[in-house]
């Protein structure tokens, strides 16, 4: 399940701007299969967690309304460049991924 | 439900036998047309005949009109939805990892098969500057070739795999082959007879009526038309620079779609069977559309 993310980092001065794009189903548990009318089982992102250098930066609980392939983007501040950043999700089925980036 | 099914089957027929593939059955099809608008060919994106090409031809003019995008200014339309390339420059989304993903494939094919970036590349071990000329004839194969067609056709004479047009890995390689040619302006040479031809093929398909509605592309995409109106929440553009940011990620569907399926959307909107990605005529409105973005710089990964 090593789907791949993608992180960009901008720093302005102390501020790093990070976007992350993560590909994820995101299915809500909601919508039905239209052959077989059985409902889609729900599969989406329950927990995000951002670490710069080790330390928490970002705690995000998520639900089905987020969409398919989310795009998570948020500001930190007191970084510099070389810093490491570890964005990482786990979603309802226990699934887990994570990526790495250097802060420039 | 059946009589439909026959009813599109005999439209996509039709749609077929305009594009020149079945000219007896042409003569016997009753068609109408919407009325034609005056394209210089020559001119490519800068004869865009919406009057929005000074909103949305470079950065600039984007930005000084930063404020409609996504906003309900009745004017947002005359973005021609550009602004995203901007917007997301340095920006990360699901378009640059359909990108990652078409490379990791060419790269992982060429080492075990170097003729395949060799194909991909007409010779040149370098996909570099590669796109900006397509669509173009191809005289060894006698065909129109598109960059889709062409990784089908490589991935078959070199690979012996089968990567058709309109799987997404075919869309995603097709992507990365394109941003090998981001920033660079499109040329499409229409100096060559079957390129022109097609051109002329692909905009009489413009302005011919099909489906249930009776609509054509130009009923939606002209000046005069629906284009520039509210369309159920929508806003149809001028088709002059589209070409430039296809393959794209698509929102609302989650994938990288190619222009072969946004084809497929609008006649899906207009009740009309879509054809399939690769289709001649599908080509051949490639051409057109692509020929009205000549000139316009390429801005693949995009966002839609
Ligand atoms: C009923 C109106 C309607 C008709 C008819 C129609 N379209 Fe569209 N089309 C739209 C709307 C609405 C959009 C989305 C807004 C936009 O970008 O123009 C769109 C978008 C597109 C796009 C994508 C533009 C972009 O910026 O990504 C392409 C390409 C396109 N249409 C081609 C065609 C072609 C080819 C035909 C004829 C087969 C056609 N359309 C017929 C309404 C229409």
């Amino acid at each position: 399940m090593a789907e791949p993310m993608k992180i960009r980092t901008q720093l302005n001065g102390d501020v790093a701007d990070i976007r992350v794009a993560m590909m994820h189903i995101m299915e809500t548990g909601q919508r039905k299969d239209p052959r077989t009318a059985e409902v889609i089982p729900a599969h989406y992102i329950q927990q995000v967690q951002a670490t710069v250098n080790g330390k928490t930066v970002l705690s995000a609980q998520w639900g089905p309304a987020v969409s398919k392939n989310p795009f998570l983007g948020f500001r930190v501040r007191g970084v510099k460049a070389g810093d490491k950043l570890v964005v990482s999700w786990e979603d309802n089925k226990g699934e887990r991924n994570s990526a790495e980036a250097v802060v420039k | 439900m059946t009589l439909t099914r026959t009813l599109r089957r005999t439209l996509a027929a039709a749609l077929l036998a305009g594009a020149g593939l079945g000219a007896a059955a042409a003569a016997e099809v009753y068609r109408e047309h919407h009325p034609r608008a005056a394209i210089d060919p020559a001119q490519g994106a800068a004869g865009d005949f919406s009057g929005t090409y000074g909103f949305w031809k470079d950065a600039a003019a984007l930005e000084r009109h930063r404020d409609w995008a996504g906003s309900t200014d009745p004017n947002a339309w005359k973005l021609n939805w550009k602004y995203p390339d901007l917007v997301d420059s340095g920006d990360v989304h699901a378009g640059h990892v359909a990108v990652d993903e078409g490379e990791r494939f060419v790269r992982r094919a060429a080492a075990r098969e170097p003729g395949f970036l060799a194909c991909l590349g007409e010779g040149r071990n370098e996909l570099k500057g590669v796109a900006a000329g397509y669509p173009k004839y191809d005289a060894k194969l006698k065909k129109l070739m598109t960059v889709e067609a062409r990784v089908e056709h490589c991935a078959k004479a070199e690979l012996w795999d089968d990567v058709r047009q309109g799987s997404p890995l075919n869309t995603k390689i097709a992507a990365y082959v394109k941003s090998q040619s981001a920033g660079l302006p499109i040329r499409v040479d229409l100096s060559a007879a079957p390129v022109m031809a097609a051109y002329r093929r692909g905009e009489q398909l413009f302005y011919t009526k099909v489906g249930q509605l009776n609509f054509a592309c130009a009923s939606c995409h002209t000046p005069g038309s629906i284009m520039g109106h509210k369309l159920r929440g929508e806003v149809p553009t001028t088709p002059f620079g589209d070409a430039a940011h296809f393959p794209t990620y698509r929102t609302p569907v989650g994938e990288v779609e190619s222009l072969h399926q946004r084809f497929g959307r609008c006649l899906n909107q207009m009740r009309a069977q879509p054809l399939k990605p690769g289709d001649p005529a599908y080509v051949d409105l490639e051409v057109f559309y692509t020929v009205l973005s000549n000139g316009y710089p390429i801005t693949v990964p995009s966002i839609r």
